[in-house]
């Protein structure tokens, strides 16, 4: 794209090499400790913290997925029916914007577009009380999956209205003449068409609740075997070190926990990438 | 244009059945816990008991001197996490999108992601039990004793909780948003460029005069989304296990927690309410204050 600019190999380029290769460093360096450390016995990790020390010890990784293992499965579950709940309700709201004219059509929109303007911190407290005492879900997993999928709602019917908005008006019209309810239309036309956007907005969904702590941690409390990823290792880092004073296992688990996402990105990197950064349409 | 507009339906009870999910469960979720939050933090309201008290919330906030300490320290971190958060990242674009060998850079735009694929929770653990840890064996530690220092306490010396909290993650790389800036630098159009080398201009000043003007608008996104997360954020604070109410270190959103979630006798909601909303209109007046800042530039300049 940009030859002219570029032509031979410079002292230039050799810089700019060396300093990104020594940021990369600096990045990787920590993740590159976690695998060194995972496999250390608490005698190698006294003599040498820092280095890779032979044999490594397979056994913390048994025992790390003894105690995390489950919990990636509680996150898959959670994160799942999360992205899928999110995915039907604005696709619905989406289609509804897309296709129908109707009274305060614009006014409801803005209101859905506002909601995204309110910081959690508003409304953590009413809702922790809501969903804790009044509905009664604390400690399971509908408390935690509801308002989490209802909070994404809002930025999803932003990112698919526009997406359906695109598709040609022709296939909605022909649909019609055709005899086509708006049911039709909407798994006829909107579901294969806009599957590229849905599958974008739903990796996006699910990374950020892959990551989400502070909520599951609330309404899960002390029910360890309902906890995700996130939970379970904040709680299993800290009790491990409360009786073995140190961190191997913890971090056998951090890199077991670590690996589920490396695969879903070698699976599908490029809708990742299109996911992660798309959140910058927001403005 | 009017055939188009007169083929889509005009159809209320149709739209009404599309949108009455969606609208029920945001409204539940996210509408009405909202209200609510407003409305009780004008209450004395804790799970025994609920009464008005009006502004008294608000009174005992202004007064309350840990609430004090908590917005001082988010200001600072605010106001480091815009440097952190950006420059780091800017020069990473720069360095990617001046890079000319393509197939190494193709291969180190993938190998910059990795850190965002890993769960945030296992960077802080790792930030918190291996680089900072206040351990002898603790990398940073390591690192000083071989310019001959002493082993520092970091999180846990209130002294430092501040500055190692602004240290965590360096280089303050680990995400996507240098993608967003790389792909910003890539939509300048090469006639820009052109022109650029025609004025002789070198690579270093072409940085600051052609490539951050044209950035402007992904800049301006990231510190106003920087400075919304900063102000509600507590995460750190929340998984290294400080003390709530502890002034060397705490922040508005992390009492708020405290109060909401703290057990006992510390549980407040009427006054985590009103911190909530406190910082909800702090983030409302970033928001509008960038929105009429950029509205005059665009009329000013167009950019």
């Amino acid at each position: 794209m940009m030859k002219g600019r570029k032509k031979k190999i410079s002292w230039g380029q050799v810089c700019v090499f060396l300093c990104l290769t020594l940021l990369l460093l600096l990045v990787l360096f920590p993740f590159w400790l976690m695998i060194v450390k995972s496999f250390k016995t608490f005698l190698q990790e006294v003599d040498a913290p820092l280095s890779l020390t032979f044999p490594l010890t397979w056994d913390n990784y048994d025992w790390a997925f003894e105690e995390v293992g489950g919990s990636i499965a509680n996150s898959f579950l959670v994160c799942g029916l999360e992205v899928v709940i999110t995915l039907v309700l604005s696709s619905m709201g989406a289609f509804a914007f897309m296709r129908f004219e109707f009274r305060f059509k614009e006014l409801l929109y803005s209101g859905f577009l506002a909601l995204m303007m309110i910081p959690s911190v508003l409304t953590l407290t009413a809702k922790y009380v809501m969903v804790a005492s009044d509905f009664e879900l604390y400690g399971s997993y509908a408390g935690v999956i509801l308002p989490q999928a209802a909070g994404l709602v809002p930025f999803g019917i932003l990112l698919l209205r526009g997406y359906f908005g695109g598709l040609p008006k022709d296939l909605f019209d022909a649909a019609q003449i055709d005899g086509a309810n708006s049911v039709r239309q909407f798994f006829a036309i909107c579901v294969p068409l806009g599957a590229p956007m849905l599958v974008t907005l739903g990796l996006m969904n699910f990374m950020t609740a892959w990551n989400d702590y502070l909520w599951p941690m609330m309404i899960l409390g002390n029910e360890s075997e309902k906890y995700t990823i996130p939970v379970m290792l904040q709680s299993f880092t800290s009790d491990f070190y409360k009786t073995e004073w140190y961190y191997a296992v913890p971090l056998a688990g951090s890199v077991i926990v670590s690996i589920p996402m490396f695969v879903l990105f070698a699976i599908c990197s490029k809708q990742f990438i299109r996911g992660m950064t798309s959140g910058a349409v927001k403005m | 244009m009017f055939l188009r507009k007169s083929k889509k339906k005009t159809d209320g009870k149709a739209a009404f059945l599309w949108l009455i999910l969606p609208v029920v469960f945001v409204a539940l979720f996210c509408v009405y816990p909202a209200i609510t939050a407003i409305v009780r933090s004008f209450m004395d309201w804790s799970p025994s008991k609920s009464e008005w008290i009006w502004f008294d919330n608000y009174k005992n906030l202004f007064s309350d001197g840990v609430f004090g300490a908590a917005f001082k320290n988010m200001l600072i971190l605010v106001f480091f996490g815009m440097f952190t958060g950006n420059v780091m990242t800017l020069i990473l674009a720069e360095l990617l999108f001046n890079f000319a060998w393509k197939k190494t850079e193709k291969v180190y735009r993938y190998l910059f992601l990795l850190p965002a694929l890993v769960p945030g929770m296992v960077s802080v653990l790792l930030w918190k039990n291996v680089v900072l840890s206040g351990t002898e064996e603790g990398l940073m530690n390591v690192i000083v004793s071989w310019f001959g220092g002493e082993a520092q306490a970091w999180y846990y010396d209130k002294g430092q909780v501040i500055f190692s909290m602004l240290l965590t993650n360096f280089p303050w790389v680990g995400g996507v948003s240098f993608l967003i800036y790389l792909s910003g630098l890539q939509a300048i159009p090469e006639s820009v460029y052109e022109a650029a080398d025609l004025d002789g201009l070198s690579h270093f000043k072409r940085v600051f005069v052609m490539d951050l003007p044209f950035l402007v608008g992904q800049i301006k996104y990231f510190i106003v989304i920087g400075i919304i997360s900063g102000v509600q954020g507590y995460d750190l604070q929340l998984i290294l296990g400080f003390s709530a109410i502890d002034e060397a270190s705490t922040v508005p959103g992390y009492l708020l927690y405290y109060y909401t979630y703290g057990g006992g006798n510390a549980t407040n909601y009427g006054y985590a309410s009103a911190i909530g909303v406190v910082l909800f209109v702090l983030t409302m007046t970033i928001t509008t204050l960038s929105n009429k800042i950029s509205e005059k530039r665009q009329k000013e300049n167009g950019i």
